[in-house]
């Protein structure tokens, strides 16, 4: 019976013993988890910023006309089509 | 059996032992108490202090988007440079490896390692590719921290409505600055658990300190035409060798600016290379005399009160008037002109005769009534309210003057308001830029209406004006702002320049410039195009009308803005 008693306790300790630990190491994961968090969004924002340079009216019209040979439409070369 | 004497002595050794360990626990329970309940407060808190932390969060300051979405304004974090002079082992050998990659003074790094400080800026804000550069050397006492920056993707495009952030993030100019209560949002705290050596375990955000990321806006602005307009003022400014100018778009019935432009210009994303003058917005902030477009007001005030009607005659004195002991000239003498003809042909002469029939009280009302000498209320920093004396302070000549937009001072957002209001049929609307303020979660917090401030002229009035100033740019001085296919209303204005150190009008600085707006009875559109200074040409309508048709023949067809027909005459006047 004493035995049991304390095999009880004992059982009861490690328990103790191992919940905060597994907590413990849960919280390390959150924080490595919102870190990456942090450095992901951050990581979005940057490619964002490029992409929003990358498409930016003056880069894309220098492209056009320097690379592709464009020119702005003359008046008369544009046609409105209207639709219902 | 133990003789009394030794028991004695035993009992003796009990008592004292018993006595020691009752005194020693009550030294340890002593200072138990002392512990847990005396110094509680202070230890706890240091104890806090080792494991605990509590870190500040700072808030995202909130986008600038225009009216289709394309942000205009965001945050990001960018890699700075900086030194610890006290790990650095080699400061000559470092400073000319750092100044290789970054281009800069070798002597003045080497100069900051020496420095007996722990922490030296090297250079804030460097591109990517440096930083990889100098990460891949690993130098000593060199380090790189990530600093959060406004970013501004477009660079110089819509640089004076944007204005910019500063290094602490809080907005200093513009936009930027007039919403910064919406856009810098709430800093906020973290408690952090460490563990002993120092390791995040738990971090949670406080309660009665939730941080809260900035507003989102959006303005009325419309980056195609912004782009537009800013590529057709650099190619005036260039062409016309001119000091600077301005150009503003807005949309007649509402009074949301959908461009605005101003030269010279600045790049807000490096605001130090500038000087602050150039950051100023000149079409909100800068007045001048308007001259020859200021014509509008004494005739529309003329039709409006019944004095005249378009095709009434006057006499233009074949081109010379005196008015209070001075001598108006015209550029083409005339003789005999309807009421149309003489706004068509821009005459001084007949437009100063116009007034006088107009008469000085009612004039002033009309001056006052289209929102001369008051701020339009447009939601950005440092609007001027320009210059209109009133009427106890004219002299003899003022009505004169006045009539044709000298002694009077007007910023060009207060002249294209005042124009609008003839071309959407009489109202004097308040413009505006921001549209919508939206909150982290893409809900609309404060959205702008459009917003009436007066009605100077009868829908009537307006009609008549707007078949005068059409009538300008097909015969008169602004045929140059013409378009194939839509009819344009506008008028021309070129005014000499007040030269204050002689304090007189100079006879080679101009303003030229030009308002238009189209379809001209079903009016989308209405641009103001101001060119400072130009060298080779003065006239607006040489000048400034084709930078006005070079706008418009390229905003057609981006905005699929169909010519003038019954229909949608109809829904215009409905509309009014």
């Amino acid at each position: 019976m004493k035995a049991i008693l304390g095999a009880s306790v004992l059982s009861l300790l490690l328990l103790t013993v191992w919940e905060h630990s597994e907590m413990v190491q849960m919280g390390y994961e959150i924080e490595q988890m919102k870190r990456e968090k942090l450095h992901q969004h951050k990581r979005q924002q940057a490619l964002l910023v490029e992409y929003y340079e990358l498409v930016s009216l003056n880069r894309i019209e220098q492209f056009a006309t320097t690379h592709l040979g464009l020119v702005w439409p003359q008046p008369g070369q544009v046609v409105l089509i209207s639709h219902p | 059996m133990e003789p009394p004497r030794a028991t004695q002595r035993k009992n003796g050794r009990f008592i004292f032992s018993a006595v020691c360990v009752v005194l020693g626990f009550l030294v340890l329970a002593s200072r138990l108490v002392m512990l847990q309940v005396v110094d509680f407060p202070d230890l706890s808190r240091e104890a806090q202090k080792q494991h605990q932390t509590i870190r500040s969060v700072e808030p995202g300051r909130g986008t600038i988007y225009d009216r289709q979405e394309n942000v205009l304004a965001i945050n990001s974090d960018v890699p700075s440079l900086f030194g610890d002079p006290l790990q650095c082992q080699n400061p000559r050998e470092t400073a000319a490896t750092v100044a290789s990659v970054l281009g800069l003074d070798a002597a003045h790094i080497e100069q900051k390692l020496r420095s007996h400080k722990p922490f030296v800026w090297i250079k804030r804000r460097i591109d990517g590719h440096a930083v990889g550069q100098l990460t891949h050397m690993s130098l000593d006492g060199i380090g790189v921290i990530r600093e959060r920056q406004r970013v501004y993707p477009n660079g110089a495009l819509l640089a004076h409505v944007l204005g910019f952030a500063g290094i602490d993030g809080s907005g200093l100019e513009g936009v930027e600055w007039k919403y910064d209560k919406y856009l810098r949002g709430k800093r906020g705290q973290l408690v952090m658990d460490r563990d002993a050596v120092g390791k995040p375990i738990f971090s949670e955000v406080l309660a009665d300190h939730l941080p809260a990321v900035g507003h989102d806006i959006v303005l009325t602005i419309d980056m195609g035409l912004q782009y537009m307009t800013e590529t057709a003022l650099d190619d005036a400014i260039q062409s016309r060798q001119a000091k600077g100018g301005s150009v503003i778009v807005m949309d007649p019935f509402t009074g949301a600016i959908l461009a605005m432009t101003v030269r010279p210009t600045f790049d807000p994303n490096a605001i130090r290379r500038y000087q602050p003058a150039q950051w100023r917005n000149r079409a909100v902030t800068d007045p001048y005399e308007p001259g020859s477009t200021f014509k509008i007001v004494a005739a529309a005030a003329a039709l409006n009160e019944g004095i005249f009607r378009p095709d009434d005659r006057l006499f233009a004195e074949d081109g010379r008037y005196g008015v209070a002991g001075t001598v108006l000239h015209d550029e083409i003498p005339r003789g005999w002109m309807t009421f149309s003809e003489v706004i068509e042909h821009s005459s001084n002469i007949g437009t100063v005769k116009i007034a006088q029939r107009v008469g000085e009280e009612t004039f002033s009302r009309y001056l006052e009534a289209f929102g001369f000498g008051m701020r339009t209320g447009v939601d950005l920093d440092g609007e001027s309210s320009g210059i209109l004396r009133s009427r106890d302070k004219w002299n003899r000549r003022s009505l004169a003057s006045l009539a044709i937009g000298h002694e009077v001072a007007v910023t060009p957002l207060q002249l294209i308001t005042a124009a609008a209001a003839v071309a959407n049929g009489g109202f004097l609307m308040r413009p505006y830029v921001v549209a919508e303020v939206r909150d982290g979660d893409g809900y609309t917090v404060a959205r702008t209406k459009p917003t009436v401030r007066h009605k100077p002229i009868s829908a009537q009035t307006a009609a008549d004006m707007t078949a005068i100033l059409s009538r300008v740019v097909s015969h008169g001085t602004a045929r140059k702002a013409a378009l194939p296919a839509h009819a344009v209303a506008g008028k021309t204005g070129t005014a000499q320049k007040f030269d204050p150190v002689l304090r007189r009008y100079s006879k080679d600085k101009f303003v030229s410039s030009f308002f238009g707006f189209f379809p001209a009875r079903s009016p989308q559109l209405i641009i103001l195009v101001i060119i400072d200074e130009p060298q080779t040409d003065s006239w607006g309508g040489t000048v400034a009308a084709p930078v006005f048709r070079q706008i418009a023949e390229q905003a057609v067809p981006y905005l699929s803005i169909f010519p003038d027909t019954p229909e949608r005459e109809l829904v215009a006047m409905h509309v009014r």
